[in-house]
């Protein structure tokens, strides 16, 4: 990787982080947020979405060839930065919110999906559904009965 | 209709220098990056946007198709650099004018860079509305700052819209017969609890 493909890199996985949580504040995915105050949230998502835009476009000329990302590569850079960003968020949202969440997901939020994530956090959502699916094969093969 | 095109250039690159705030913004807008990250972001965004799973599911299928419009559009614009004969860049063929850009090596037509923007915007535009408004206006400015800057003709960004478009009407019509296609996906990243 060239040292401007990781600049690439690291502008798409910073700018992703701000505009997820600009996005879980908004709609109010308490699980995915790092602050419990939509304003905190919001002045983070400005701060991370604009911050990378603003260094990465001010830092240095970046339309010198042939040091210049291609096409095919800004896709490939940007699927895994924005995956890597998604990731991140889940986990830390999970650390940052496993003292004001509950513990578990209880069976009303048990449906697949982000909506689950309004009221529990990430890593205990997957917890418990992971629980949810051990106990339904340990039944199905007779462990438990 | 190539004299025409070539006088609509000139024409457009003969702006450069009357005011150079423009030139400046221009300039800065015909990079490789910003118009393509927004777009890209504004699809990221739309895949969480949704207010409940039904919208949601709307709106993730969107982000397929269209992003199953910009891979079959890079692939038509490869196809088109190998097949069609190629198309020298404004810069070769009139040295006298303004270039704002760096010059790049590939054929002029269909605009790369303006076929993928397209693809984006009209994806966008047939799920979204209001955001598809918002894609195409930056669509049709990167599109201008490509003639500006000297690097496309107004023929080769034209070229590249008809393109585009095309692509992704294609994958949003499999998409829509292929109903459990954008289902089974969107299914998988609900267990996930990603969708």
């Amino acid at each position: 990787m060239t040292w401007l493909e990781f600049q690439y890199f690291l502008l798409v996985f910073v700018a992703s982080c701000g505009l997820l949580q600009g996005v879980f504040t908004y709609r109010r995915v308490s699980g995915l947020q790092f602050f419990r105050s939509p304003a905190m949230g919001y002045v983070l998502a400005a701060l991370l979405f604009l911050g990378s835009f603003a260094w990465f476009f001010s830092s240095e000329e970046r339309d010198i060839p042939p040091i210049v990302v291609e096409g095919s590569q800004q896709t490939v850079l940007f699927l895994v930065a924005s995956a890597s960003a998604v990731f991140f968020t889940c986990f830390v949202s999970s650390l940052a919110s496993r003292r004001r969440l509950p513990a578990t997901c209880t069976p009303a939020h048990m449906d697949p999906g982000l909506e689950d994530l309004k009221q529990v956090t990430y890593v205990r959502c997957l917890l418990s559904v992971g629980k949810g699916v051990g106990a339904s094969i340990s039944r199905r093969v007779g462990l438990v009965k | 209709v190539v004299a025409l095109d070539e006088r609509l250039f000139l024409a457009i690159n003969a702006l450069v220098g009357k005011w150079i705030a423009f030139d400046r913004l221009m300039a800065f807008l015909v990079n490789d990056y910003f118009v393509i990250l927004l777009l890209s972001f504004l699809l990221l965004a739309l895949w969480f946007w949704g207010a409940n799973p039904q919208e949601r599911f709307r709106l993730q299928s969107l982000v397929l198709w269209t992003a199953a419009g910009i891979a079959l559009t890079s692939l038509m614009v490869k196809l088109s650099n190998i097949y069609l004969p190629a198309r020298p860049r404004p810069f070769s063929t009139f040295t006298e004018i303004k270039l704002l850009f760096y010059q790049p090596h590939d054929p002029s037509f269909p605009s790369n860079s303006a076929a993928i923007c397209f693809a984006v915007a009209t994806g966008i535009w047939l799920g979204h509305r209001k955001a598809g408004v918002i894609a195409y206006v930056l669509a049709v400015t990167y599109g201008f700052s490509r003639v500006f800057a000297g690097v496309h003709y107004v023929g080769d960004v034209i070229g590249g819209v008809i393109l585009g478009s095309l692509c992704v009407l294609v994958t949003y019509w499999v998409f829509k017969k292929l109903g459990w296609l954008p289902r089974a996906i969107v299914q998988f990243m609900r267990i996930l609890r990603l969708a």
